[in-house]
C-alpha cells in the first residue's frame, strides 16, 4: 500500500492537512488574495469594525488586518519551517554520531545537547535581537540554535535502539561504512519517530516568533501575528475585537494542524499502526 | 551510582549551565555591532562615564584578562551598574525576582495539581466521552501561545464583564498593612496565574493520561486488579507513582518554557517581575541590565532544575538506592 493511501487513512492527517491547507495557499498566494500592502498603514479610516472593504476591520492608524494575517502567513510558515529544518540538519549533526559510536564522543555530544536545553532560551533570543537586528532571518537562525536539541535527543535514542539490528548488522557486514549505515540504513528508519517531534518543534518556532513580535522586537518590515497582536493589545481598551480574533485564530489553527500532521504522519510511516 | 555522586554531577551540570550561560552574554556583548562601553554605558553616556566603564571592565586589555576580571566580578556578585535605574544590577534584579517567582510558583503548582486530577480523570475511563472532552480541550489550550490566552483573558474579564483589574500587582493604598496587600495581590495575581498555567496545565494533562493508559497495560497492574485491589486504588497508587515521574522529567525540562511565559504574561498584565524588566531594559537599551537578567534566570533555572533532579533521585529507587 502506497504512503499517500496510508496517510490518507489517517484521521489526525486529514485533520491537520484540512488545517493547514488555507494557511498554505495564504502563504504562496499572498500577493493575489491580499487587497492591501500589509505594511500600508492607511488603507482605510482608523480602527473600522469588519466591512466589506476590509473584512477583517483595520487597527489604529488603518492598516487592513485582513491582508496582515494573509501576509502574516508567510511569515508563520517560512520561521517555523526554516527553523525547524536548520534545526535538524544541527540535530543530525550531532545526534547520529552521539547514538552510532557512543562511548565518550556520544557522552560529550549528549552533555551539549544537555546544556544548550537548560539555558532559558527566550532571554537569549531576546538578546541576540536587540543586539544584532530583528531581522526575519536572524530570528529564524536564532530559533534553530536553541530548538535542535529535543530533536538530537530523539535521532541519539533511535540509533542507540536501531544500530544493533539485524538489517543494519547485515548491511555492515556486505561492507557498508559507518557514513552509509547512518544515513542509508539507520536515518531513513527513524524518520517515523521524528516527525511528531518535528511539526511540533515547526509549531513552537511559529509561537516563539509571535511572541517576539508580540513584545514589539519583531522585524519592522514583515507582517507577522504577533506583530498585529501586538497592535490590537494597545487598541483592545477601545473594544477592537477584530485585531485579536483574527490573528490568534490564524495562530491556533497553524499550530494546532502541525501537531496534528506530525502524529498523523507518525502513524502513517510506522508499519505498525499503518492499518488503525 | 549512589545518591551523593548523582547529586555532584547534577550540581557540576548547574554550574556549567551558569557558567555557559555567563559566557553567550560575554561574547554577545563583544560580537554586537557597535562599541561594548556604549553598550554597557548607556548611549547618552559622556566621555568621562564611558572611560569609567572601560576601566571598570577592563576593555582596553587583552581579551583573556577581560574574562578574568568578568568573572571575577560575577563570583562577587557584581552584574554591572543600571544606568536606567542608576542602582546596581543585582540590586534592580531582587527587587523583581521574588514577584516573578510568586506568579511561576502559583501557575506551576497550580497546573501540576489540576493537570494530574485531569489526566487520571481521562485516563481512568479511556475513550470515553469525559476523556475525549479533556484531551480535545488539552490539545487546544496546548496549541494557543501563552499571549494569546492573556489577550483573551483581558478582553473578556477585563474588558467585557470588568470583572479583574487590567494589571499591576496590588491597589495602590493597598501596601499599607498586610491586611489590606496580600487579598489585593491575589486579586491581581488570578488573571496571570491562569494565563500562565494553561499551557502547563495542558502538558501535565496529556503527560499524566499517557502515563496512566501505559501503567495500566502492565502486568503489575492486572495483578494488584487480581488480588482484588479496589479499581480507585489500583490508579491512585498503583499505576499514578509510575506514571508521574516522567512527568517530573518533563517539568524540569519545561522550566525554561514557563520562564518564556512568565515573560509574555508579566507583559500583558504589567506584572512588576523581572519579565516586564527585561523588555523595559530593553526599550532604554540597558545592555547590563539585560545581560543580569539572562544569567539571574539561568541561575534560578538551574536551581529549579537542580531540584527536580533531586525530587527525581529521592522518587526513583533505582538511583535511591544506588542500582
Amino acid at each position: 500500500m502506497s504512503f499517500v493511501s496510508r496517510a490518507a487513512r489517517q484521521r489526525g492527517f486529514v485533520a491537520g492537512v484540512l488545517l493547514l491547507a488555507p494557511v498554505i495557499i495564504a502563504a504562496v498566494f499572498a500577493n493575489f488574495i491580499a487587497p492591501y500592502n500589509p505594511l500600508l498603514y492607511t488603507a482605510g479610516s482608523p480602527l473600522s469594525p469588519p466591512n466589506p472593504a476590509h473584512i477583517m476591520g483595520t487597527d489604529q492608524t488603518g492598516g487592513d488586518i485582513f491582508s496582515q494575517v494573509i501576509y502574516g502567513s508567510r511569515v508563520a510558515l517560512y520561521v517555523g519551517l526554516g527553523s525547524v529544518l536548520l534545526a535538524l540538519v544541527i540535530a543530525i549533526a550531532v545526534g547520529l554520531p552521539a547514538g552510532y559510536y557512543g562511548g565518550a564522543v556520544g557522552e560529550i555530544l549528549m552533555r551539549l545537547t544537555d546544556l544548550v536545553i537548560s539555558v532559558p532560551s527566550f532571554v537569549l533570543i531576546i538578546m541576540v535581537v536587540v543586539l544584532f537586528g530583528s531581522k526575519v532571518n536572524t530570528i529564524l537562525l536564532i530559533i534553530a540554535l536553541v530548538s535542535w536539541p529535543i530533536l538530537a535527543r530523539i535521532i541519539r535514542a533511535e540509533v542507540l535502539s536501531l544500530k544493533e539490528r539485524e538489517f543494519v548488522l547485515a548491511a555492515r557486514a556486505m561492507g557498508g561504512g559507518s557514513l552509509d549505515l547512518m544515513f542509508d540504513e539507520i536515518l531513513p528508519n527513524i524518520w517515523f519517530r521524528l516527525m511528531p517531534a518535528i511539526t511540533l518543534q515547526a509549531g513552537l518556532a511559529i509561537i516563539i516568533e509571535a511572541g517576539i513580535s508580540f513584545l514589539g522586537l519583531g522585524d519592522p518590515n514583515s507582517s507577522s501575528w504577533g506583530r498585529i497582536l501586538m497592535f490590537a493589545y494597545q487598541a483592545v481598551y477601545s473594544g477592537a475585537w477584530w485585531g485579536l480574533l483574527f490573528p490568534t485564530v490564524a495562530i491556533i489553527i497553524t499550530v494546532i494542524g502541525f501537531n496534528l500532521l506530525g502524529d498523523g504522519l507518525a502513524k502513517a510511516f510506522n508499519p505498525k499502526t499503518s492499518g488503525s | 551510582m549512589g545518591f551523593l555522586t548523582y547529586l555532584a554531577r547534577r550540581l557540576l551540570f548547574s554550574l556549567s549551565v551558569v557558567l555557559l550561560v555567563a559566557l553567550l552574554s560575554f561574547f554577545l556583548i563583544k560580537l554586537a555591532p557597535g562599541d561594548p562601553a556604549v553598550l554597557l554605558g548607556g548611549e547618552g553616556a559622556t566621555p568621562q562615564y564611558l572611560e569609567v566603564i572601560r576601566q571598570e571592565y577592563g576593555l582596553n586589555l587583552p581579551i583573556t584578562q577581560q574574562l578574568v576580571i568578568y568573572f571575577e566580578h560575577l563570583l562577587t556578585g557584581n552584574l554591572g551598574f543600571s544606568i536606567t535605574y542608576s542602582q546596581p544590577v543585582i540590586t534592580v534584579i531582587m527587587e523583581r525576582l521574588p514577584n516573578t517567582l510568586l506568579l511561576v510558583g502559583t501557575a506551576f503548582v497550580l497546573s501540576l495539581f489540576l493537570g494530574v486530577i485531569l489526566g487520571i480523570a481521562s485516563a481512568s475511563k479511556p475513550y470515553s466521552l469525559r476523556d475525549r472532552l479533556i484531551s480535545t480541550f488539552s490539545l487546544l489550550l496546548y496549541s494557543t501561545p501563552v499571549f494569546v490566552t492573556g489577550l483573551l483573558l483581558i478582553y473578556i474579564f477585563v474588558i467585557k464583564i470588568h470583572a479583574f483589574p487590567p494589571g499591576g500587582m496590588f491597589a495602590i493604598g493597598s501596601q499599607t498593612s498586610l491586611v489590606t496587600l496580600i487579598p489585593s495581590v491575589a486579586y491581581h495575581m488570578v488573571l496571570p496565574v491562569l494565563a500562565l498555567s494553561t499551557f502547563f496545565l495542558a502538558t501535565y494533562t496529556l503527560l499524566t493520561r499517557a502515563g496512566l493508559i501505559e501503567a495500566m497495560g502492565m502486568n503489575y497492574i492486572t495483578m494488584a486488579r487480581a488480588k482484588g485491589v479496589p479499581e480507585g486504588r489500583v490508579i491512585r497508587v498503583h499505576a499514578l507513582r509510575n506514571a508521574l515521574l516522567p512527568i517530573v522529567t518533563v517539568a524540569g525540562v519545561q522550566l525554561g518554557l514557563i520562564v518564556t511565559g512568565a515573560v509574555l504574561t508579566e507583559n500583558i498584565f504589567s506584572w512588576p517581575g523581572i519579565g516586564t524588566l527585561l523588555i523595559q531594559a530593553v526599550e532604554y537599551r540597558d545592555f547590563a541590565l539585560v545581560t543580569g537578567i539572562f544569567i539571574i534566570t539561568a541561575i534560578s533555572v538551574a536551581a529549579a532544575n537542580l531540584a527536580a533532579d533531586i525530587i527525581y533521585g529521592l522518587v526513583d529507587p533505582r538511583i535511591r538506592s544506588g542500582g
